[in-house]
């Protein structure tokens, strides 16, 4: 599948990256937010897809730059490939405040190390060649330091692990009921309660969202689409209201 | 400081490993168990310790083969350097099968990957040369697929993330209550919920545990030692019990 533009007007494009295949690594989705030349990756991902995430980010840069790398959280789908992203770009890599001591185990190199920096618990706006972009808590959900990205210019909500879905064949969920199967089981086991994902649900509330984009597999287009993903995170059991008591294993 | 002999009956050893430093990592502490010519490696932690580790594990090993690499759960402080221990040594990887599919975007070798195998959520029982090693449960603390440890002979619960303490300098810990700062606020904000501690804790409380090795930071030596950190922890609000009911819009 080729590189698909979610959004695009005069001097600001939304790109999700050509799939690169997988194999064995589950499947993950990379995103290019481009302001004026300045261009943001989310979750650039591991090894295996850095050489052509790397050059398809490149090309659809043209003369622009890379100026920021977004983590959303500690996971090798996610940042695995941080230190080769670091090293060929000037960017500025914005992580977790939680994370900020546990990327260097990756080896980053030394001359990069100034450059990954800390988001803190409660979020921060970044400025991506003068448009705005919102870093928002979604902690728990699954990792204890976890953040998405909303973009009011396309009113894209980049959502990491929310959403996200396994094993279906399409880019775009279609209809939101017959696409439950494929992300119910995720959310359950890896998102850590109800509290948490209704804490996000209250907040995204608030947003003008026209697309929900997640880490992995389909996204969620229109303001319909959107509002039963929120409705049903903001409902869900999960993590530890569903846990059993631990036993020791026979 | 040296590896650190935590065990050992003639037959079985467990050992913590030196400390190689960390610069601006967070410290991590890397554990093996020995018995009877095999061996096990728990948490091996990153690139920037594996030479020194694996060199560490060749020599502490001498004729016996490593057997087992343990990964508590999916964080670059545990599992960064996984192709490397796989490539050099024979032994099978273990890791919570929610992160099975996760661990190959380190770009784990063909050769290697159908030796990283996957924990049930349950547990499981390993055999170290005949020696019973306990794969107990320990999800959302802080990781959603996450497990400790338990050895049966040395009596020794490695706990992963929980009991982790940073920025002291002893290995041991001497007074519970002069400890506590360095372990509250990574207690508080990492772990998921005070029912995931209470779960754990219920469950500790049926073994025979002598010590309390933790990845980061300092041990718990001793069963009084040991109670007062499990009563501790059973006390402790966390996570999301101490998140508030709508995450805010960052205005600034």
């Amino acid at each position: 599948m080729a590189s698909i533009t979610l959004f695009q007007n005069a001097n600001h494009r939304n790109i999700l990256l050509e799939d690169f295949g997988h194999g064995q690594a589950v499947q993950a989705n990379q995103h290019l937010i481009i302001h004026e030349g300045a261009g943001m990756i989310l979750d650039p991902g591991g090894h295996k897809v850095y050489t052509r995430a790397m050059s398809e980010s490149t090309a659809l840069l043209g003369d622009g730059e890379l100026k920021l790398i977004f983590f959303s959280h500690q996971d090798p789908d996610v940042l695995a490939a941080a230190n080769g992203w670091m090293m060929t770009t000037e960017a500025t890599a914005w992580i977790s405040a939680l994370w900020v001591r546990f990327v260097p185990h990756f080896g980053l190199d030394q001359l990069v190390l100034d450059r990954l920096k800390a988001i803190p618990d409660e979020g921060m706006r970044l400025d991506l060649g003068g448009s705005e972009l919102l870093v928002l808590p979604a902690h728990f959900l699954h990792s204890p330091g976890n953040f998405q990205v909303y973009d009011p210019v396309s009113r894209i909500l980049y959502s990491g692990d929310l959403g996200a879905s396994l094993g279906m064949s399409y880019q775009e969920v279609p209809d939101f009921k017959a696409h439950l199967p494929y992300m119910e089981g995720f959310h359950r086991r890896y998102m850590a309660s109800n509290k948490a994902l209704r804490s996000w649900a209250e907040m995204v509330r608030g947003l003008d969202l026209e697309m929900i984009a997640p880490q992995h597999g389909a996204f969620f287009r229109g303001k319909e689409m959107v509002r039963q993903l929120v409705d049903w995170c903001a409902e869900l059991q999960a993590g530890v209201d569903i846990l059993p008591p631990f036993r020791i294993p026979r | 400081m040296p590896s650190l002999k935590l065990y050992d009956d003639g037959t079985h050893r467990n050992l913590m490993l030196e400390d190689y430093g960390h610069g601006q990592m967070v410290q991590a502490n890397q554990h093996l168990i020995v018995h009877d010519g095999e061996g096990m490696i728990l948490d091996p932690g990153g690139h920037k310790v594996y030479n020194r580790a694996l060199s560490e594990t060749t020599l502490l090993l001498g004729r016996s083969t490593l057997k087992y690499i343990f990964l508590s759960h999916q964080d670059p402080d545990i599992v960064a350097a996984v192709n490397g221990w796989l490539m050099t040594t024979d032994a099978v990887a273990y890791a919570s099968a929610l992160w099975l599919r996760f661990i190959p975007h380190f770009g784990l070798d063909s050769l290697v990957i159908d030796r990283l195998r996957p924990i049930p959520d349950e547990g499981m029982h390993l055999q170290l040369a005949g020696s019973d090693l306990i794969i107990l449960p320990a999800h959302f603390l802080h990781s959603p697929g996450n497990f400790s440890v338990y050895d049966p002979v040395s009596k020794i619960l490695y706990s992963g993330d929980l009991g982790a303490s940073l920025g002291m300098d002893y290995q041991e810990v001497g007074d519970f209550a002069g400890h506590v700062k360095y372990m509250e606020g990574f207690h508080r904000r990492y772990l998921a919920s005070r029912k995931a501690i209470r779960a754990w804790v219920d469950m500790i409380r049926t073994l025979d545990v002598e010590t309390i090795a933790p990845q980061h930071g300092a041990l718990f030596r001793g069963r009084e030692m040991s109670g007062r950190f499990l009563e501790w922890l059973h006390g402790l609000e966390c996570g999301v019990d101490l998140i508030p009911e709508r995450y805010l819009v960052p205005d600034r």
